[in-house]
């Protein structure tokens, strides 16, 4: 392999890479499926957790805590948790006097904005079948897939970075120090500086899924704010209860064969699964191909498959799958039926 | 949960409302990853202690500046780093300078549970046998990224290299991983 091989493979285990270097990286790991495979499992040691959370952990805290009541008794002695408290409090009144002042000023600051109209919009959308390339005002791109768009005004890339997402988007940054990208997707909102990741939000669904390939990004959902680092992934889902449960936090997995991560393959118009139930599957291959699918048998629905497609024709596709699962499938118009 | 995401909360709690319970969290995380980086330059279980107590002692005096640290790994390596080097220069009554290749960064104890273990212990053995075999240079940079979880930019600061550098051991550690890997699974 090439030295250049190396170098974005190791770039890649920090996940410091870019776009380009990781499609690169994949058409040479395609080249080679033997090294592809232990790249993998290398993969795995290098994300394993490597360091148990033990009794002892807390042992050192008590010792760390004493050595710092030495040095600051008003803060860390238990002897006078009231004057630390009384403390705490006149820094939070503080805090929130400062905080207040911020909000009045930004409130005027709408207020202002707001009283200049006639703010001319853009709307880039995409139809059914076709997956679109954007080059925003600032220079970022956008990939839009099918049945989505984006919405931003004229003052973006100059007094703001606002873009309002349904359907699913893949987004690189172009970064800028002063004025972070905010994309909204539904209710939640992600705060980029210069990054690359994936939104995918269909509207009224109240499931939004955000995926980190590079950089950093800032997501809100209500008061929460969580930090996203490259190879998370998360998914808001506001109708899942309790409430607690509606974020849900996940690692971007690579499969195996193709070397594609299956939350952006669909840049490449390609579809690929890792472990993903049949149910799952069937969602992207009517997505890809514009059919209905209707699985009939419940087992079926939970068969796990891995594997990815390129621009096979939906008959290649179902005669693939039957290779690794035994069902009959019988089309009528736009629908297909499947059954044991 | 990825400690990552909540961190940065913990960082605000302790510059804006003096939060030691936040403190607690952070200490917490970083303690271990710390206590290694200065075991690597002093070589010294108890030293390397003093070092962590002192970082922390820093970090809580100079709570007002943390949230304009926009690197924790960074900053609180850093100092790690420079903290230790005062340490063993005064204790060698001599201005000591860190020479990388004498540096080597204890392995992090490994978890047991098979759930979180996703490899075979066969091939465990023959990843860690090969690290070890590393030059120290190189080990050092594997394990910084690895073990540590550093992003490249952070251990060319840390270490005083170029990212280039990182670039060149990275891979080679990776090459040399990889085809001990590519040979024992052949046999």
């Amino acid at each position: 392999m090439a030295p250049r091989f190396w170098n974005i493979l190791g770039r890649r285990l920090t996940g410091e890479i870019t776009l380009e270097e990781l499609q690169e990286l994949e058409e040479m790991l395609q080249q080679d499926p033997e090294l592809y495979s232990i790249v993998e499992l290398h993969d795995q040691y290098f994300y394993c957790p490597n360091e148990d959370a033990s009794d002892q952990e807390d042992e050192s805290w008590l010792k760390q805590q004493h050595i710092l009541a030495q040095h600051f008794p008003e803060d860390f002695n238990e002897q006078q948790p009231a004057s630390n408290k009384l403390k705490n409090k006149r820094r939070r009144i503080l805090y929130y006097f400062a905080a207040a002042c911020t909000l009045l000023a930004v409130f005027a600051l709408q207020l202002f904005r707001t009283s200049d109209r006639d703010i001319q919009n853009t709307l880039l959308s995409t139809n059914t079948s076709d997956i679109t390339v954007n080059i925003l005002p600032d220079g970022s791109k956008v990939w839009l897939n099918k049945n989505s768009r984006i919405k931003y005004d004229e003052k973006f890339g100059i007094t703001n970075r606002d873009i309002h997402l349904t359907g699913e988007g893949f987004f690189d940054v172009k970064h800028m120090n002063e004025l972070p990208m905010i994309v909204h997707a539904g209710k939640v909102k992600i705060k980029v500086l210069g990054t690359a990741f994936n939104v995918k939000y269909a509207a009224g669904t109240g499931k939004v899924e955000t995926s980190l390939i590079r950089g950093r990004v800032e997501l809100y959902n209500g008061e929460d704010k969580l930090i996203l680092q490259p190879n998370d992934k998360v998914v808001i889902d506001e109708n899942l209860v309790p409430e607690k449960e509606h974020i849900v936090f996940k690692k971007l997995n690579v499969e195996p064969k193709s070397g594609l991560i299956p939350e952006i393959a669909w840049i490449n118009n390609r579809i690929v699964f890792n472990e993903e139930p049949f149910e799952e599957v069937a969602k992207k291959i009517e997505e890809k191909y514009n059919v209905k699918i209707i699985i009939e048998d419940k087992e079926l629905k939970n068969e796990k498959f891995t594997g990815s497609f390129y621009d096979e024709t939906l008959d290649i596709v179902l005669t693939a799958l039957q290779l690794a699962y035994d069902f009959n499938y019988s089309k009528s118009q736009d629908k297909i039926i499947i059954t044991k | 949960m990825n400690e990552s995401i909540t961190i940065q909360y913990y960082l605000d709690q302790v510059a804006v409302q003096s939060d030691t319970d936040a403190l607690k969290k952070i200490y917490l995380v970083y303690q271990k990853k710390l206590h290694r980086f200065a075991m690597a330059i002093t070589k010294n279980n108890e030293i390397a202690e003093e070092v962590v107590a002192d970082v922390f002692i820093n970090f809580w005096r100079h709570r007002e500046r943390l949230l304009k640290i926009d690197n924790l790994n960074q900053y609180l390596f850093i100092s790690t780093r420079n903290i230790a080097i005062r340490k063993i220069s005064e204790q060698k009554q001599d201005l000591i300078d860190i020479s990388l290749d004498t540096l080597a960064l204890p392995t992090a104890q490994i978890s047991q549970n098979p759930e979180k273990l996703l490899l075979d212990k066969e091939v465990l053995e023959i990843i860690e046998k090969t690290i070890a075999s590393l030059p120290p240079r190189c080990q050092l940079v594997y394990r910084m990224a690895k073990q540590e979880g550093l992003k490249y930019k952070e251990i060319a600061a840390i270490l005083n290299i170029s990212v280039k550098t990182i670039d060149a051991q990275m891979a080679v550690a990776l090459k040399k991983i990889l085809s001990g890997l590519k040979a024992a699974l052949k046999v």
